[in-house]
């Protein structure tokens, strides 16, 4: 690719061609505020707010659909700019109900990043809205289409990257609203629940049930870890706060999913903290399982290994591992079995 | 969808590279046939096209001359944009819909009528216009859509 | 997976066989769809009428435990049409011959006689193959789960390397591993007859080896057990002690009663698991362990990518992890490990393990490397026989031949049970049942029944029916599809409550020892 360079905000920056004016900048720490645009969706230049000036073009460019060229000369912070991306923050906050007070998007949202950033505290235009029942009937996620502000990144990961094509734009001007096939509430639509839309989604108009009311983004703590389920191996992070996992979030940087999940490793991660969980060691007397120490435990197994294996010998104990534990556990199992008892019997359900 | 329309869709859907293009003709055909589309016929376009349903509703809802709920024989489209609505297009709606007792969107109940406001019909230059069903009417005013009204009432209906 | 994920979505041909992508791999499935948007062209053959047939170029709907025949078929025309690439079988591969014998016995004609599929749509799918530059093979347990599983995997091999696709980007032989660490806990030698690395136990100097390294005297040499002789050992009295480290056998074994009845024998059953499943109950000492949100560690994923699992948060109460109960009770039997942190245990791994010698937990911080990585400075291997360099020489042909399941329908039980997954569920349950949301999207096992067969029981949609099969029966409820052919019903093990595996036969594969999972017979029966 040929190196190119340009100026943005009379900074020279040196690059390589074919990439957006917008990539180039933050690359090189430049703010420019999107809504509509996401590294994953691409540029949809729909939102208007990452305008800038390029000198000898007329008007204002929308940078996230520009091509960077050589010897450019580009201007992100204007008056002008500064003006028109007020304007169009103004009209989002008032063409939706954008209350931050208790919105799950608070703290993640580009539409509340951009309002601060540019100082908007009230919108000067008079909102016009009617309010739109919330969708609640996803046993996953809320839609409150009340919060959307149409930047089509849930339709692009729906039907470009998930592939499950359940959503579209439906009707025109004023009415344009996100809708499930055939206008059906989400639950009640062919949606399967892989949450693409919500991680996309710039606002709060998408959220994850499970995880209201939990804590917001500055709250946790984000742990980045392997989903658990297949083979895949998702790369995710967990969502923490005061020792709890309240929400999970694909890592978008990261082989070999890049972002995506589905719904098990999204939303299937409460087993952790299910009240069912085994707490404490059980040794079974008489028929019934007693709560013992793991010392009570350990010494019991270890002598009844110990045990058989004398009366027995090591062929008449076998393991079995566990194809959902680390490579470390299975590791350490192995050598168990092959250094303490002294049988080749382990195996795992690779079989199974 | 009835046997019918549904052999002359799949018959339209073939007549295509991609039986996707089919989409609009399909849907024009069931709205001139049923005078509405049914979600019905939305799942079985999508069926038909191997399409998503999202995007045959996408579509028969963002047409205007598209209908998703049943509309009256005689369907008046009142165009609302800037021009019109300068030379009091709007009072043409409420007009029409106190004359009917219909609101927007609603049916007479002997199933004659229904009316709906919509964007540019391309007459700015003859502004107000209306349109029923295919039929182009410019420079109205109340007492030519009382006429035109009443001769449709009474079934003399030029088109 | 011979190759990689990342190569799915531009490889041009997509061959998928016994593999409900979407449900199971949902996010590969994303690729795969990706791909077929972008022009790919999407081939599959199943037996049931996936979702992923949605996308495809082209389904074959071919019967159950047909997959030998079929593909034999189409190696049979491909031959026959010199569609096969003669360099690299000349150049790289041995037994040839006896595979263009053994495929001959295969005409489509012959072969529609087996696994339904007309004459010409077996010609139509070696057409696709064969005219193809490169195609990748992917398949999943409707490959496996066969009394001929390895048979099965052998033929899917032959295929691809008939047809040069192994070693370049875009093709290969790639199963969709399962579970989260399938792959890792093979790689480790959690198996009767490998140490890590797929050394064989047998071979004295990898014993010597190991046994240096783990400062005991000697290992042992001869095989181990696998999982199904396991239980018929309990049965017999020669296994008296079971260590069962985070599996629900009750649930996820064939022919439950049969695991119920050997489990019941044994001297002592140690559970060591996340939660009092159904096998616990029958345990003589249960051991609470840590889940992947409270260790640290690695994961090895069905790309062959070791990817780190890190803490985020406290086990409950004083569940621990795999790790430190196993050293503990080996300290108690007088082993010391001496492990304090799971890096040192890697470390371990790492340097009795050549293929990843160079994957180190500092390497993996970011992203996942693939193995094989020998050494530091090696960037890991994306797709594996990279110069058609195998390492046993030359790739050898193992043609095989079709037979019949073990247990096919008969008067008394007509209809083919085949079992699977749903999207909405995890194997047993254990894990999806107990979060919150999953029993509202999918409340209770379904089982597919075809249109034309519940007409002439005279069931319904929504009926709950009785199924039956020679070792069980579950009571269960219908959904009448078309997902599945008349004659095919189709069930999952996610459901205590309904648990095809009451009713699966316990046939297996006699080299993988995998059982026959795919395929039993089964009466329905209306609830009176």
């Amino acid at each position: 690719m040929k190196n190119i360079s340009l100026n943005i905000d009379g900074k020279n920056i040196k690059t390589v061609e074919r990439k957006t004016v917008l990539n180039v900048a933050r690359e090189n720490g430049i703010y420019i505020p999107t809504l509509c645009y996401h590294p994953r969706t691409k540029q949809a230049g729909k939102c208007r707010i990452c305008v800038v000036e390029v000198k000898g073009l007329p008007g204002l460019r929308v940078s996230c659909s520009l091509e960077a060229k050589d010897g450019m000369e580009v201007l992100t912070n204007t008056g002008r700019i500064i003006e028109t991306r007020k304007m169009i923050v103004e009209l989002y906050l008032s063409s939706g109900r954008h209350n931050c007070i208790s919105c799950e998007g608070s703290g993640t949202c580009e539409l509340q990043d951009a309002a601060y950033h540019l100082g908007i505290e009230k919108s000067s235009f008079p909102n016009m809205t009617k309010d739109i029942p919330i969708d609640t009937s996803s046993p996953m996620i809320i839609r409150d289409m009340n919060k959307c502000i149409q930047c089509y990144r849930c339709i692009a990961g729906c039907n470009d990257i998930a592939v499950n094509e359940v959503l579209d734009m439906g009707f025109r001007s004023s009415r344009m609203t996100v809708v499930c096939d055939t206008n059906k509430p989400m639950g009640k639509s062919s949606c399967v629940i892989c949450g693409e839309c919500v991680q996309l989604c710039p606002t709060g108009a998408l959220t994850e049930r499970k995880s209201a009311t939990k804590g917001r983004d500055w709250e946790t703590g984000k742990i980045k870890t392997t989903c658990p389920y297949c083979g895949v191996g998702c790369q995710m992070y967990l969502h923490v706060r005061d020792n709890e996992i309240i929400k999970v979030t694909g890592a978008e940087d990261t082989a070999p999913n890049y972002g995506s999940l589905c719904i098990k490793g999204r939303f299937g991660y409460d087993f952790v903290h299910s009240h069912e969980r085994l707490r404490s060691p059980l040794l079974r007397k008489n028929g019934e399982f007693a709560e013992v120490s793991w010392e009570d435990a350990l010494d019991f197994t270890a002598k009844k290994l110990l045990e058989i294996k004398k009366n027995h010998g090591p062929e008449s104990i076998v393991g079995i591992g566990c194809a959902r534990t680390t490579n470390e556990n299975n590791y350490v199992m192995m050598k168990f079995m092959r250094a303490v008892i002294g049988t080749n019997n382990v195996d795992h359900c690779a079989r199974t | 969808m009835d046997d019918k329309i549904k052999k002359l869709i799949i018959k339209l859907a073939h007549r295509f590279p991609r039986k996707e293009s089919a989409l609009l003709p399909a849907l024009s055909l069931i709205q001139k046939r049923n005078g509405c589309i049914t979600e019905d016929d939305l799942m079985e376009i999508a069926n038909i096209m191997n399409i998503p349903q999202a995007r045959v509703f996408s579509a028969a809802s963002f047409y205007t001359m598209l209908s998703l709920k049943k509309i009256g024989k005689y369907h008046i489209q009142v165009c609302t944009n800037v021009v019109c609505s300068l030379l009091d297009g709007e009072s043409l709606i409420d007009y029409v819909s106190g004359k009917l007792g219909i609101q927007e969107g609603e049916v007479t109940p002997d199933g004659l009528f229904s009316i709906a406001s919509v964007e540019c019909l391309g007459s700015c230059g003859h502004a107000p216009a209306i349109l029923i069903n295919m039929a182009h009417y410019e420079n109205m005013d109340l007492k030519k859509i009382d006429k035109i009204i009443d001769s449709l009432k009474k079934g003399e209906w030029r088109g | 997976m011979t190759n990689s994920i990342g190569e799915i979505e531009n490889s041009p041909v997509i061959f998928i066989i016994g593999s409900n992508t979407t449900e199971t791999h949902p996010v590969i499935a994303n690729s795969m769809k990706r791909a077929a948007k972008r022009g790919s062209r999407l081939i599959i053959a199943d037996p049931r009428k996936i979702d992923l047939t949605r996308w495809a170029t082209r389904h074959y709907q071919h019967k159950v435990g047909s997959d030998i025949a079929l593909l034999n078929s189409v190696m049979y025309e491909i031959i026959k049409n010199e569609w096969h690439d003669r360099e690299f079988i000349k150049k790289y591969t041995e037994g040839f011959d006896e595979l263009e014998k053994t495929v001959s016995e295969y005409p489509p004609e012959r072969v529609f006689e087996i696994c339904g599929i007309p004459a010409d749509d077996i010609r139509e799918l070696a057409m696709i193959l064969g005219m193809a530059e490169r195609v990748a093979l992917y398949y999943t347990l409707g490959i496996t789960e066969h009394i001929t599983g390895t048979d099965n995997v052998k033929t899917c091999a032959n295929l691809q390397m008939l047809l040069g696709n192994i070693g370049k980007e875009y093709t290969g032989v790639n199963p969709l591993r399962g579970q989260n660490n399938v792959q890792g806990a093979c790689d480790m030698g959690v198996l009767p007859d490998v140490f890590t690395d797929y050394q064989k136990v047998s071979n004295p100097v990898v014993r010597e080896n190991f046994a240096r390294a783990w400062s005991v005297e000697s290992l042992p040499d001869m095989e181990g057990t696998k999982i199904p002789a396991m239980f018929d050992g309990m049965l017999h009295g020669d296994i008296r002690a079971l260590y069962l480290v985070g599996e629900n056998v009750i649930m996820s074994e064939p022919n439950q009663s049969h695991t119920i009845k050997a489990l019941e024998q044994l001297d002592l059953l140690i559970v060591q698991d996340i939660f009092f499943n159904e096998t616990a109950k029958y345990a003589h000492v249960i051991l609470p362990a840590a889940c992947f949100a409270e260790t640290e560690g690695t994961f090895t994923n069905t790309e062959r990518r070791i990817q780190r699992v890190r803490k985020a948060v406290e086990p409950p109460g004083q569940a621990k992890e795999d790790w430190w109960i196993i050293s503990e009770l080996a300290k108690r039997m007088g082993y010391a490990m001496g492990y304090t942190l799971t890096e040192q245990i890697w470390e371990e791994i790492r340097k009795l393990t050549p293929s990843m010698s160079g994957i180190t937990y500092e390497r993996i911080e970011r992203e996942g490397i693939q193995w094989p990585c020998p050494d530091l400075n090696h960037a890991g291997t994306c797709y594996l026989y990279c110069d058609n360099v195998f390492p046993c020489g030359k790739a050898k042909f193992q043609p095989a031949q079709w037979k019949p399941a073990a247990e096919v329908p008969d008067s008394e039980y007509p209809f083919v049970l085949t079992t699977g997954r749903r999207l909405w569920h995890y194997h047993t349950g254990t894990q999806t049942r107990r979060s919150a949301g999953f029993d509202d999207v999918f409340p209770e096992e379904l089982i597919e029944v075809n249109g034309k067969d519940a007409g002439k029981l005279d069931i319904k949609n929504g009926d709950h029916i009785w199924v039956v099969s020679r070792r069980g029966r579950v009571r269960v409820k219908t959904w009448v599809t078309s997902r599945v052919s008349p004659g095919l019903c189709f069930m999952t093990f996610h459901f205590h409550e309904a648990c095809a595996n009451v009713l699966t036969n316990n046939a297996f594969d006699p080299v993988a020892g995998t059982a026959e999972y795919k395929v039993c017979a089964v009466r329905l029966e209306k609830e009176e």
